[in-house]
């Protein structure tokens, strides 16, 4: 059986707005001990903002944390998966697209977030289950008569 | 270990840093004094310990903000034992000096992860059968 996004995703997802500074971003960052949070225009995700986006698009530029908005340097637009989509497919789009973040959106609503460490646990845990399995089976073979 | 590391004087602007980190696409510069590595700057520090604060990142300098004193590995370090290190220090990464303290590189915890996967991979190819083997998920 393959899982899906919803089986194994976090649900609750911090977000900021659009319009909010870097530096508000930052520090909700900080307080939630989270490196990314979800950017939302008018009640709907549009884009993802991460430590990286800050330090490459704004403190190398020396840009005021406090004027700039998250509009300015998050990235947009988003790429996302379905909660019913299966977790072999949200692993390939992460690698394919060089990100480790994927929001599970559906209709424009927001249900949750998938990150590579997720991804990382789950596999762990599928090689570990099959391990057991077939060495239930290897013993069975051995079993003598 | 990667052998991709940069480095930074401390006396450097945080924009400087983060130059650095965006030139060669990486998240983690080691920082040094005189030719010695004495700490370590990540995104994480600049979001958190710069961008957050609100503090000017052309006057903020580099040793204002590195994590320090550091934690290293040489290239002999066994792998498990840089695998405890990490787990029990909550570091992510780990510069590697060699037996003069000069930086020859860093191990992070994907390396670290990637290199168990491997050695599970092959241990568990030998033992089992070859119909089995083509199961083995990724």
């Amino acid at each position: 059986m393959v899982d899906l996004v919803k089986d194994i995703m976090t649900s609750k997802v911090i977000t900021c707005d659009v319009k909010d500074s870097v530096q508000d971003a930052a520090k909700k960052m900080r307080d939630n001990f989270i490196s990314c949070l979800l950017v939302i225009r008018n009640k709907s995700p549009v884009g993802i903002i991460t430590e990286r986006d800050i330090v490459y698009r704004l403190v190398s530029k020396n840009l005021e944390s406090g004027k700039v908005k998250v509009k300015d340097i998050m990235s947009s637009p988003l790429k996302s998966v379905a909660p019913e989509e299966n977790v072999y497919y949200a692993s390939r789009l992460m690698i394919s697209n060089h990100i480790k973040k994927l929001p599970v959106i559906k209709h424009g609503r927001l249900f949750g977030i998938i990150t590579q460490t997720d991804l990382t646990n789950y596999f762990a845990s599928q090689r570990k289950d099959f391990i057991f399995e077939n060495l239930r089976k290897s013993i069975k073979a051995a079993y003598p008569v | 270990m990667s052998k991709n590391v940069k480095t930074a004087d401390g006396d450097e602007s945080i924009y400087s840093v983060a130059g650095v980190m965006k030139k060669n696409n990486i998240s983690t510069v080691i920082i040094t004094r005189g030719n010695s590595p004495v700490g370590i700057i990540t995104e994480r520090d600049m979001a958190q310990k710069v961008v957050a604060a609100g503090l000017d990142v052309k006057k903020t300098s580099a040793k204002q903000v590195m994590s320090s004193p550091l934690q290293t590995i040489t290239p002999e370090t066994n792998v498990y034992y840089a695998h405890s290190l990490m787990q029990k220090e909550h570091f992510k990464k780990l510069p590697v000096l060699d037996g003069k303290g000069k930086l020859v590189g860093i191990v992070t915890q994907t390396d670290v992860s990637n290199y168990f996967t491997q050695k599970r991979k092959e241990f568990v190819m030998s033992a089992l059968a070859k119909g089995q083997r083509e199961q083995y998920p990724v």
